[in-house]
């Protein structure tokens, strides 16, 4: 346990937009590499692909796109990081990655619009409803 | 005994006290629920004799049948009085009575053989204790099941059990449902005497579906009973004598039975457990669903057990009217492939000849635009073998609307007649078949077509010594039977009453005819019905109090498309077709479709129906959603979402439903319930779940006359390799292991 | 305290006789399942021979026609009569085509039988009783002098596949203990013979082993010379009179 949170070291806050931005690629870059090893401790080569799981990474992360204050963004690094974290060192089981991040996660999204009755808006947007 | 029970008891006693006072009868209707006993009169009357016991209800929903009153006989268990019949055993006293008696050899469905002594209760005036499960009750007889002479027994049994049985369980596969352990954690002791050196036995190789860990074996011989008397399979036996003793096969010998799963489900301990789900996950981590299989047209009664979104096995589940509690391998093992070659996400081919994923909307505006552009006779819908009522409802109901219909489920040929349903139904039903006398099996081989049939005609076989005649290609049966031909013409020979075998059916009392349902694609295919007919009534298998003309259906979608009307219009539709709405069809054969043609095709699996395909949508396996399914006797039931679909999919209904809106016909049905009215409207058997709804009249007396004469074509059979005939289970790495090693070339 | 040390004690007893190397107590076939090899494979050829056959016949003969299953033990037997000494696994297999059941009911019967060999045997096949009465009388002496003599160990066979020797519980010649079982396959099933030779010592049963490697046929039965049958040596130290007559109750006499 004392070792998990010695790695967790909170960074000193980012002090422009820029930084923070930076400071973004350079998590997904970290948790790009780790993929390998989390197909190999989750064994998800027969349900997912490498590439698929980094465009779930990239979409987890373009999902706080809109947000624009660094010390948000700080927070929101810290909290992937910390999940990140969690994942790498196995203390999740197999069946939490499936359901997080390989399920549900496509990469056509879907944009509504109200001309459709109720049923169909729902279809586009999920099977259960 | 429950906290609750010891509370009502003691509240039933305080009541006696005062029973004058009529405030506390008040009290006594909450805890005595037999309408008698709130008749105070009736009540006070049988308070005085009996004593305190309290009320018990009979183990595991135990029934008592009493095939003749006079044969009934009061045995005492407890000291509590239970009447049962003649022929009844000590062990099913006992049940009767709500006392469970530990077992370990002892199985219902099989021979009783006696060995475990785990059974062992005290009976007055026995001198010793006595195995319960091979005693026979007799009457007055005093049963004691929780004596210290009773639980000392049980203790020692459970030591010698214990001496030899590794102490595995972190690592075993079993621990958590395993019979020794809950045993010995209830009557067993808390220490052993045991010192020496514990045995350890080689492990066999009985296949890729069983593993082995024979060190672990107690010697029940359950799974060498259920070899012999319901796999039929002379395989297994007990090899060697006294601690040498082992369960083995002698020679290298895999267990080649379609049923072999069960034996993991019989086995007490953890010597036969799953090989695929070995190390896979722990029982208590999974969550059970229990639903309904769709890999045969049996309708065998399943539980999912799954954990998140993934099954990671299947168990049978009781029913004695259809699948009793065994299920075929197909059924137990195939889910693997519910999570290979899975389609996730709607596709359309582009020019180049590759699938690129779109989204739903685009998808199913690009079919919208193109079913508007075609003739609405150029247009064909074909169900898939695994279909649920609910879909194809859907699908018959928008092809409709374009003004179609040229609508069938694939395997019932190019001309089903959908008319009597007693001419597509096992009439006589799957538990009916016990009661039968003599069978002929025409065109079918069960043992692959539907395992669990199978099951029940060897059992009836074994225990009347029924006779099977059989008309096919020459296969491979369990049981004794006799071939009478490869062709036609044995039937002609058996309608005139010509061949030798017509007297063993004529003289039958319940006959039972099995057509199957691999006629269907042939061309004299009603001139073979009407010959088959001609022979029931001969030897009299239609009477009213007896149906013995059954067609055995080879799909589970089979008999609810049939019930719902799936029959084309025109024979060769498919050769003129334009537009083709495949729902999850992959064996039909789509050669002759025209090049220009345009192909959708709605289903969860990557299989022979996307080659041709033009668009892709993707639907939910059947662990996936909640679908109606009819097995072949006519029984509707429901299968219930175990897990959530994969990708992108949808239910296959919403599928239809969405996209009759974006092709501007609406379906007026938004949800489940809606579209099971619509199916009440067509097809009401479909909605009484769980229920056989027996066909009305007899094909013998309304069908039509046949001109076709019978061809010479012999009768080809239908399955080829068991082990892959849909689209999960060719997706199965298991049944792939299966079809490599266990098919006999 | 005192139960405490007894218990001790006990433990310690008990731990000198594990470590104490255990005679493995294999019976006539230490495997219960069945390896290929070339003289023992399921694919060679047998067959009862035509005299057999009749016999065989004429043992099914003995049994219901619907219980042609209860031969099994007989028909193993012959089939081991005839294969000198020993049932290869197509033996059996041709006796479960004779009496109409799958193979494994026969191998279950073979398995069970510590009298079926299911591995090859000697011609003569020496069987020591180890039984306690024997034990007593130097049975454990008999084995190793049987053993050193031909340089084998239990249960195999000598290089010129004479002799093999092995176990056997008790076979009720307790008086003349300790003793010997030959059984004789060197003639077929035609002169097959299952003599006890009693009475034995160390330097005595040498003796009878060197007698049937000339092709003698030492005489069987008690090997002491003051000795008849299982009588006492010496003749008789006791009831040496005529019998009384039973006693009769005098009816008159009441």
């Amino acid at each position: 346990m004392a070792s998990s949170v010695k790695y967790l070291r909170v960074p000193p806050n980012s002090g422009s937009l820029e930084e923070a931005r930076r400071r973004v690629f350079e998590f997904f870059k970290t948790a790009c590499r780790s993929i390998p090893t989390i197909m190999e401790i989750y064994v998800l080569d027969d349900v997912v692909s490498p590439s698929q799981l980094r465009s779930t990474i990239a979409s987890e992360i373009r999902k706080n796109a809109h947000v624009t204050n660094p010390k948000v963004i700080d927070m929101l690094l810290f909290k992937g990081t910390e999940e990140l974290n969690l994942i790498v060192e196995h203390s999740k089981q197999r069946h939490h990655m499936l359901g997080q991040y390989v399920l549900g996660h496509n990469l056509i999204h879907d944009q509504g619009n109200n001309d459709t009755s109720d049923f169909l808006q729902k279809f586009y947007k999920g099977n259960y409803y | 005994m429950g906290l609750g029970h010891l509370a009502s008891r003691a509240l039933l006693r305080s009541s006696r006290l005062g029973a004058s006072k009529p405030s506390h009868h008040l009290l006594r209707r909450t805890v005595v629920s037999t309408p008698e006993l709130h008749n105070s009169e009736a009540a006070a009357a049988e308070a005085q004799p009996e004593p305190d016991l309290p009320k018990r209800t009979p183990v595991a929903g135990a029934r008592v049948h009493f095939p003749n009153p006079d044969d009934a006989i009061e045995v005492f268990v407890d000291g509590y009085p239970v009447k049962i019949p003649k022929g009844m055993t000590v062990l099913q006293a006992c049940e009767v009575a709500g006392v469970d008696i530990p077992r370990f050899c002892y199985h219902d469905r099989l021979s009783i053989a006696g060995n475990c002594r785990m059974c062992l209760v005290e009976v007055e005036k026995s001198p010793k204790p006595v195995a319960s499960c091979a005693m026979p009750a007799l009457p007055g007889m005093k049963i004691k099941t929780d004596t210290p002479i009773a639980k000392k027994a049980r203790e020692g049994v459970m030591e010698f059990l214990l001496m030899n049985h590794p102490l595995d369980c972190p690592i075993c596969d079993q621990g958590g449902e395993c019979d020794l352990q809950d045993q010995s954690m209830a009557f067993g002791s808390d220490r052993g005497r045991f010192t020496e050196t514990k045995r350890s036995v080689v492990d066999k190789n009985l296949g890729p579906l069983v593993k082995t860990v024979m060190t672990r074996c107690i010697q029940c011989t359950r799974c060498v009973r259920f070899a012999t008397e319901i796999a039929g399979v002379q395989d297994l036996g007990v090899l060697g004598r006294g601690s040498g003793e082992e369960i083995g096969t002698y020679v290298e010998n895999l267990m080649t039975s379609e049923l072999s799963g069960n034996v993991i489900d019989i086995c007490p301990v953890g010597a036969l457990t799953s090989k695929p789900f070995a190390f896979k996950a722990r029982n208590w981590e999974l969550k059970g669903t229990e639903s309904i299989d769709v890999s045969d047209a049996v309708g065998s009664n399943i539980r999912i057990d799954s954990r998140g979104p993934e099954v990671m096995r299947i168990l049978p589940r009781l029913n004695e009217d259809i699948n009793e509690e065994w299920i075929s391998d197909k059924t137990r093992f195939f889910y693997d492939g519910l999570k290979r070659q899975r389609l996730n996400d709607p596709m359309i081919r582009g020019a180049d000849g590759r699938f690129k994923t779109v989204s739903w909307r685009d998808a199913l505006a690009v079919v919208a635009e193109v079913i508007h552009q075609v003739k609405p006779e150029e247009i064909v819908g074909v169900a898939g073998k695994l279909s649920d009522a609910e879909s194809m409802m859907a699908l018959k109901d928008f092809l409709n609307k374009m003004g179609s219909n040229n609508i069938w489920c694939e395997g019932n040929g190019p001309n089903p007649n959908a008319d009597l349903r007693s001419g597509y139904i096992m009439n006589t039903s799957i538990s009916g078949l016990e009661k039968a006398d003599a069978f002929l099996l025409v065109g079918t081989q069960p043992r692959v077509e539907a395992a669990m049939v199978n099951a029940r005609i060897r059992k009836t076989v074994r225990a009347t010594n029924a006779k099977v005649g059989y008309v096919g290609p020459s296969a491979d049966f369990n049981y004794d039977h006799e071939h009478l031909g490869t062709g036609p013409e044995a039937l002609t020979e058996l309608a005139e009453g010509r061949h030798p075998f017509y007297s063993t059916l004529s003289n039958a009392k319940n006959p039972v005819i099995i057509i199957g349902a691999g006629i269907f694609g042939r061309d004299d295919k009603d001139a073979i019905l009407a010959v088959t007919e001609k022979i029931a009534k001969n030897i009299n298998a239609v009477r009213p109090d007896w149906n013995g003309l059954n067609v055995l259906l080879l799909n589970a979608a089979q008999a609810a498309s049939l019930d719902l009307g799936l029959v084309p219009e025109s024979e060769k539709s498919i050769e003129s077709a334009k537009f083709v709405y495949l729902m999850g069809a992959d064996d039909e054969n789509v050669d002759k479709l025209p090049e220009d043609a345009f192909v959708v095709y709605q289903g969860h699996h990557g299989d022979k129906g996307v080659y041709r395909a033009n668009v892709i949508l993707p639907a939910s396996a059947f662990s996936e959603k909640e679908g109606t399914y009819a097995n072949t006797e006519g029984c509707a039931q429901t299968t219930v979402p175990a897990v959530p679909t994969v990708g992108d999919a949808r239910d296959d209904w919403k599928i239809i439903r969405a996209l009759s809106e974006v092709a501007g016909v609406n379906l007026p049905y938004d949800s489940l319930g809606a579209i099971r009215a619509r199916i009440g409207t067509v097809a009401p058997n479909l909605l009484q779940v769980e229920e056989r709804e027996p066909a009305v009249f007899s094909s013998v007396s309304l069908r039509p006359d046949v001109k076709g004469t019978i061809g010479k074509a012999p009768f080809g059979s239908v399955v080829e390799n068991f082990y892959m005939t849909d689209a999960i289970s060719r997706a199965s790495k298991i049944m792939a292991q299966c079809s490599a090693l266990l098919l006999k070339k | 305290m005192l139960g405490r040390l007894a218990s001790q004690r006990l433990r310690e007893i008990r731990q000198v006789f594990r470590q104490l190397p255990q005679v493995s107590r294999s019976f006539s076939t230490a495997l219960n399942y069945h390896l290929d090899s070339p003289d023992n494979n399921p694919d060679l050829p047998w067959e009862f021979t035509d005299a057999n056959k009749e016999k065989a016949k004429e043992i099914i003969s003995h049994y219901p026609s619907n219980y042609k299953q209860s031969a099994v033990i007989p028909l193993l037997d012959l089939a081991q009569q005839q294969h000198g000494g020993w049932l290869p696994v197509s033996a059996m297999n041709h006796v479960a085509k004779v009496i109409e059941v799958a193979p494994i009911r026969v191998y279950e019967v073979a398995t069970f039988y510590s009298m079926f060999n299911r591995t090859k045997v000697g011609k003569y096949h020496l069987l020591v009783c180890g039984t306690t009465p024997c034990m007593i009388r130097g049975s454990r002496e008999i084995e190793d002098a049987l053993l050193k003599h031909l340089g084998v160990k239990r249960n195999e066979v000598t290089k010129d596949g004479l002799f093999s020797v092995g176990e056997m519980e008790c076979m009720g010649s307790c008086v003349n203990a300790p003793m010997i079982t030959v059984a004789d396959y060197s003639n077929g099933s035609e002169g097959y013979t299952y003599n006890y030779y009693e009475d034995l010592t160390p330097k005595k049963v040498v003796e009878i082993v060197e007698a049937f490697r000339r092709g003698e046929k030492p005489p069987h039965g008690t090997q002491s010379p003051g000795r008849i049958n299982s009588g006492p040596e010496g003749g008789n130290t006791t009831l040496l009179g005529e019998p009384k007559a039973p006693p009769c109750r005098d009816l008159d006499a009441c």
